[in-house]
């Protein structure tokens, strides 16, 4: 007996899930959760949190829609939402911390945050989490998720040079001690 | 003596950001010196890794997102062509803290709630202050607290108002019709003797209590949508929500405190005593992290 399986159409998919249809909602999370689920880890750098921000957007989702517009790249605006939701959280966060980039820039005289050379890829990544939030996260919009500046400075709502700046201290300290 | 490129420039090299004359340059210093080729490894290295693959997320995931969306759970992501959210959410995280902070009580609601959409719990934390802008000058008389909380309610928008270094979001709530009633309401409820009480009295039937666990100090009320538009009434340790419309309420309670009750029309949904939880609804969900308790048991007539 043939097997029969159903294409779904791009808009079309986006139009039934912004009516409420949670069969063609559960086919965007196949084929959109991932990438949602690692910008959110990557921020927020807590998979239980990712998991959070994960749920919110798809909960969300069918809502969103209606803002959504034909002629924007649908993953890169659902990206940017997740994104959104997942500075959100870190704000929250930052509030309790009181992180500055002042207490930061001290820590980088310190060798706890230099990357080895040559590089430990786990090393890397655990001098990455451990760079303030502030630079992490401009670090991760540039240099994993490919925003520029400007995009940058509209999602964290400082200027370009701000961005700039914070992803050369994120850079300066991750070399670290290195020079 | 060598003078080798900043690390900057050594950066944008690499993500070939330079114009070609700077380029040119970087790169004839690049195959002279073992060093800045070193460095360009690692920064390629250094990239990589930031960019490894993660894990999948875990596989009952969708099904959770499945039970909330059948739950008609309403989440307001925060799209940027709202007149408040996403870009402006920075500042009114600014005021609305200072405000949460200095005035213990704190509303929430955009000019997007207006539209009808309901609060998501995960986002109003930043927009604190302009719920309060929208409550008062919605002039929704039924849903102003009470008492001591109706001046701190004036307190808090007079003192977020005046500072000048984080725009109260009331201007771009301005941008738009503001609702004659406002669609989220965020209190928080000071304990007496390390106890609360919160009662919803005569609350719509549909209206969903959602109770989450936190690690935090202060037990955070947030009443969204039809819910907001109750009267709130408040004494020390006690919050009576009276009336109001389909919604939902969030209690954000802190697992330090000692004891906290939530009642409806005198029966008990939730009773936390020092490390004990014991829900008492009849027909209690859990949604992700949270805890929902309808107020009445279902096959209730609503209102």
């Amino acid at each position: 007996m043939p097997r029969t399986a159903t294409l779904h159409v791009l808009p079309e998919l986006l139009e039934q899930a912004r009516n409420g249809s949670t069969d063609a909602l559960g086919e965007l999370y196949r084929r959109h959760a991932q990438v949602v689920h690692a910008v959110a880890w990557r921020l927020l750098e807590s998979r239980h949190d990712a998991e959070d921000v994960l749920q919110d957007v798809f909960v969300g989702l069918p809502r969103a829609l209606r803002s959504y517009r034909e002629q924007d790249r649908f993953e890169a605006w659902l990206k940017r939402l997740a994104v959104r939701m997942a500075l959100a959280r870190l704000r929250t966060r930052r509030r309790k911390r009181e992180d500055s980039l002042e207490v930061a820039a001290d820590a980088s005289v310190h060798a706890a945050h230099a990357v080895p050379h040559p590089v430990d890829r786990i090393a890397a990544q655990r001098a990455i989490a451990r760079l303030p939030e502030p630079l992490r996260s401009v670090f991760i919009l540039r240099e994993v998720e490919g925003y520029s500046h400007g995009e940058i400075a509209e999602l964290l709502s400082i200027t370009a040079g701000s961005s700039a700046t914070r992803l050369s201290r994120a850079w300066t300290m991750l070399r670290g001690e290195r020079d | 003596m060598l003078t080798h490129p900043h690390l900057d420039e050594l950066r944008a090299y690499a993500a070939e950001e330079l114009d070609a004359a700077v380029r040119r340059r970087t790169t004839e210093h690049v195959l002279a010196c073992t060093e800045c080729r070193d460095t360009l490894q690692w920064l390629a290295d250094v990239r990589a890794a930031a960019r490894a693959e993660l894990p999948a997320p875990p596989p009952d995931t969708w099904a959770r997102i499945a039970v909330r969306v059948a739950a008609d759970e309403v989440v307001l992501l925060p799209l940027p062509e709202d007149a408040i959210g996403g870009d402006a959410q920075a500042a009114g995280t600014g005021a609305g803290t200072r405000g949460y902070e200095d005035g213990a009580l704190r509303g929430d609601g955009t000019a997007g709630y207006g539209r009808g959409a309901q609060a998501p719990s995960s986002l109003l934390r930043g927009w604190r202050v302009a719920a309060v802008a929208v409550l008062i000058a919605g002039g929704a008389a039924a849903a102003a607290p009470d008492g001591w909380l109706r001046s701190m309610v004036t307190a808090v928008l007079g003192s977020s108002a005046g500072d000048g270094d984080a725009p109260l979001p009331v201007g771009a709530a301005g941008s738009e019709p503001v609702a004659a009633a406002p669609t989220a309401v965020a209190l928080l409820v000071e304990p007496a003797d390390g106890s609360v009480r919160i009662s919803l009295q005569r609350p719509h039937a549909a209206v969903r209590v959602h109770v989450r666990l936190v690690d935090d100090t202060d037990l955070h009320v947030e009443a969204l949508a039809g819910a907001a538009a109750a009267t709130f009434r408040t004494s020390p340790g006690r919050l009576d929500i009276v009336g109001g419309d389909s919604g939902v309420v969030l209690l954000t309670i802190p697992t330090s405190l000692g004891r906290a009750r939530v009642d409806v029309d005198g029966r008990t949904l939730l009773l936390k005593e020092r490390g004990e939880i014991r829900i008492l609804a009849p027909s209690a969900d859990t949604v992700g992290s949270e805890f929902v308790l309808p107020v009445r048991p279902s096959g209730t007539p609503p209102r």
